[in-house]
């Protein structure tokens, strides 16, 4: 069970990174894999605190949580700018070369 | 153990799910859906006050922001789809993760965890054990994160506020 949970959050680590590189549709898509990249960390870190019997997991899990929100947040308005400045927030190479 | 395999199947094809969906709002509920499977498995392990923590701040507040801004802006799905590369890059992943399995069991041998069985000396449970470590020893780390979330709430008003020109009398 603890081996099988631990490749799991790899592979969610890893699926979120594949999501970002083969991404061809919105920046959005780039958060919401972000997003997944935290959430796969912190199941990792939840199932090594109740494996390790240490406390420490679940609370380093809880501030990532608060980090995860600002940094969204923060985000979130980057890409309303974005769209703002450019009107879309597509990204394919037609528009990234437009000036 | 069944309810286990249940929640992470349908967190993995939620996920990949998000990866081949074809509009935003689409992507966002099956993100919503990978959430709540992980708040379900932090449960299953015993970090109840997590896996409430996970609904409430990701599900309540991270996947209702990002419906706002989908529903605010002009979210399109780009007619470029290249799916060629998905198949290698799936079989990629499966022989990392087998080799990532394989390099866990040779590290974390004998490791019983269902057949150890422990004396319980206090039946505290996970939400007061969370709030006694936290307000007697991450102290700081609170006004730390509360700080960080005044800066980002101030960044995220800042940035999107749009300025007019005033008209000069």
């Amino acid at each position: 069970m603890f081996l099988i949970q631990t490749t799991l959050s790899f592979f969610l680590f890893s699926l979120g990174i594949l999501g970002i590189i083969l991404n061809r549709r919105s920046i959005l898509i780039i958060l919401m894999c972000i997003e997944i990249i935290l959430l796969s960390v912190n199941l990792k870190s939840m199932l090594f605190s109740v494996y390790l019997d240490d406390f420490s997991g679940q609370m380093f899990s809880f501030f990532i949580l608060t980090v995860a929100a600002a940094e969204s947040a923060v985000g979130l308005a980057i890409i309303i700018i974005y769209y703002r400045l450019r009107g879309t927030i597509a990204i394919y190479q037609p528009i990234l070369l437009k000036g | 153990m069944v309810l286990n395999n249940i929640f992470n199947t349908i967190l993995i094809l939620s996920i990949i799910f998000i990866l081949f969906s074809d509009s935003a709002i689409h992507a966002l509920l099956f993100l919503v859906i990978a959430f709540l499977n992980g708040a379900c498995v932090c449960f299953l392990f015993g970090a109840d006050f997590l896996g409430l923590s996970l609904v409430i701040i990701y599900v309540g507040a991270i996947a209702i922001l990002f419906l706002f801004v989908v529903m605010m802006l002009n979210v399109k799905a780009s007619t470029i789809k290249s799916y060629q590369l998905i198949p290698y890059i799936i079989v990629i992943l499966f022989i990392v993760t087998c080799q990532i399995y394989i390099l866990l069991s040779k590290t974390f041998t004998n490791f019983n965890f269902l057949e150890f069985s422990y004396y319980l000396i206090e039946n505290i449970s996970n939400e007061k054990f969370f709030g006694q470590t936290l307000y007697n020893f991450f102290l700081v780390v609170i006004l730390l994160s509360g700080f960080l979330l005044l800066i980002a709430m101030i960044g995220a008003i800042i940035l999107s506020l749009e300025i007019k020109n005033k008209h000069k009398k």
